[in-house]
């Protein structure tokens, strides 16, 4: 290997390092605005996130703040003797199927209390 | 530690208004020898082409992190290195025998490409030097024809000297007993 000469043989195309710097310039330059517009793209893509979550979250206080007042009102008009059960029912657009579903409920609790007690009959 | 050149380049490059002719310094400055020993590593000119660009963007994203601990040259030709034996690895993946598919394509360049000159004994070591495992490989050419010394080489590849000192005298070997049997 000593009596080797030291020869680089890999040769570059003629002009090659003239223009190498102007292509890793533009390469570089390409890339940055690239990766701005990546970054922009993430940037908004978070705001719309944002954006989304608060209005789907949030109820309108204004339809809360109306539930309340409705609720309160019909209460003091009820214990101030203005309004009986049947002016409330009237105030509904099917008071039958309101009826209904009080019985139903109130049957559905008897039977219930009921149906244990028969149980305990059987087995005593 | 740092030349003066290099200071120079990094205050440019510091500078938001100058960055950009900093940039065009340092790879004036730097890209033959950067290019260089990567082209010792991957042969084909295409390649050291696409590696030699991607170590100077990789160089320039990072040049914020640089610390002056050592040279710029030092430090760029770590991130060309690492480059380079990435870039094999990654070709090595891409064949079904690996290594000698590639190595055989390397092989294939120095005999036939426009691009590589010298007699048949220069074009014989070369492909001999082919036949040594990658970072040993590296090792070599750091040594033999980039003439680096050893702490210079410890920093670009963080082995110990110890070890690349070994390594040298191994490949040296290895190419000696190649050069008399063939």
């Amino acid at each position: 290997m000593k009596h080797l000469e030291k020869n680089n043989i890999l040769k570059e195309p003629e002009g090659y390092f003239e223009s190498l710097p102007d292509r890793i310039l533009q390469r570089h330059s390409k890339e940055k605005i690239r990766s701005i517009y990546r970054l922009s793209m993430a940037a908004a893509a978070v705001v719309v996130l944002v954006f989304a979550l608060f209005v789907f979250r949030t109820v309108p206080p204004e339809v809360n703040e109306f539930e309340a007042n409705l609720e309160e009102e019909v209460n003091l008009y009820i214990n101030a003797g203005h309004w009986n059960a049947e002016d409330v029912l009237s105030l509904s657009e099917d008071p039958n199927l309101i009826l209904d579903e009080i019985i139903a409920s109130e049957w559905g609790e008897y039977q219930m209390e009921d149906g244990a007690e028969f149980e305990e009959d059987l087995w005593f | 530690m740092m030349s003066l050149t290099d200071l120079e380049l990094l205050k440019l490059i510091n500078d938001p208004k100058t960055k950009e002719k900093g940039y065009r310094h340092l790879l004036e400055f730097y890209q033959k020898r950067v290019y260089g020993i990567i082209r010792k590593m991957v042969i084909i000119h295409e390649d050291a082409d696409d590696v030699c660009q991607n170590t100077f963007i990789k160089a320039f994203k990072n040049i914020h992190n640089f610390q002056g601990n050592s040279g710029l040259f030092t430090w760029l030709y770590r991130i060309a290195t690492n480059e380079s034996l990435n870039f094999l690895e990654k070709k090595k993946r891409r064949y079904f025998f690996p290594i000698e598919d590639h190595r055989s394509a390397m092989v294939h360049y120095i005999d036939h490409s426009s691009h590589i000159s010298g007699d048949d004994i220069q074009k014989t070591l070369q492909k001999i030097i082919l036949k040594l495992p990658e970072k040993q490989r590296l090792v070599f050419n750091l040594k033999y024809f980039e003439d680096l010394s050893y702490d210079e080489m410890s920093k670009i590849t963080g082995t110990s000297v110890g070890a690349l000192k070994a390594s040298y005298h191994h490949a040296v070997k290895k190419i000696e007993n190649e050069l008399q049997t063939g």
